[in-house]
């Protein structure tokens, strides 16, 4: 599934680090994903392109 | 087709809002709410295409049913646009703006049984009420609770439809 589709709280936190920020995605407008995180309104971030990352 | 010689409010622009929204943040917001504006009127019109055609035992009940339906439809596509109006945005008015800003794929212009058509209904009201979810939370997430609280309200009555269409669809129905 593209990132754009689903929430997902690991890929910009470490798991080692309890007060790392929670970061979720949302899709917006067509082909749109907005970055958020969790309890701050203000840290957002939206990108017209997204990439499955591999590891 | 232009009649005004100025243009108040050009199509795509954000402005200002009176309720303090980042500007930045109300545009995230208002282009979620276009591509909700324009589904509603792609489902809007599928649902009257299949209110005019039902046919069979059950039509009269299904056509009201339908009616309801877009009617509810309707009311909320008005509420949406009014929402991203008031937050600085210009909502969709055209029949072009809305077909290319739709996410959901309307069924042709071909007339179809009633159990093929509520499940094409019912694909679209699923692809809405998973993108409703996600502007719930978009909403949420950059402070616009107002939004979110009316996407809320509005996934609640979404929701209840497509129950209905199930139920229709279930195999203990006179249509054949």
């Amino acid at each position: 599934m593209a990132a754009g589709t689903q929430s997902n709280a690991e890929s910009a936190s470490e798991p080692d680090r309890p007060d790392s920020p929670e970061i979720s995605v949302c899709k917006g407008g067509p082909g749109k994903s907005v970055f958020m995180e969790s309890g701050n309104s203000d840290g957002w971030i939206s990108s017209d392109v997204t990439v499955d990352v591999t590891r | 087709m232009s009649t005004q010689k100025s243009v108040l409010k050009e199509a795509g622009s954000v402005g200002d809002n009176p309720v303090r929204l980042d500007t930045e943040k109300a545009e995230q917001i208002i282009e979620a709410l276009n591509t909700d504006l324009a589904d509603a009127y792609v489902l809007y019109h599928q649902l009257h295409k299949h209110h005019w055609n039902v046919e069979g035992a059950e039509h009269l009940r299904i056509h009201e049913f339908l009616q309801e339906a877009y009617e509810e439809v309707e009311e909320a596509a008005d509420e949406i646009a009014e929402r991203l109006q008031s937050i600085g945005g210009v909502p969709h008015a055209s029949m072009p703006a809305l077909s290319e800003a739709a996410t959901v794929e309307p069924e042709d212009e071909d007339v179809y049984d009633i159990r093929t058509s509520l499940s094409n209904d019912l694909e679209m009201y699923g692809d809405i009420i998973e993108s409703y979810r996600e502007h719930i939370e978009l909403a949420a997430g950059l402070g616009d609770h107002a939004t979110a609280h009316m996407l809320r309200e509005q996934l609640i009555e979404i929701e209840e439809h497509a129950h209905v269409i199930d139920h229709y669809l279930e195999d203990d129905t006179l249509v054949q």
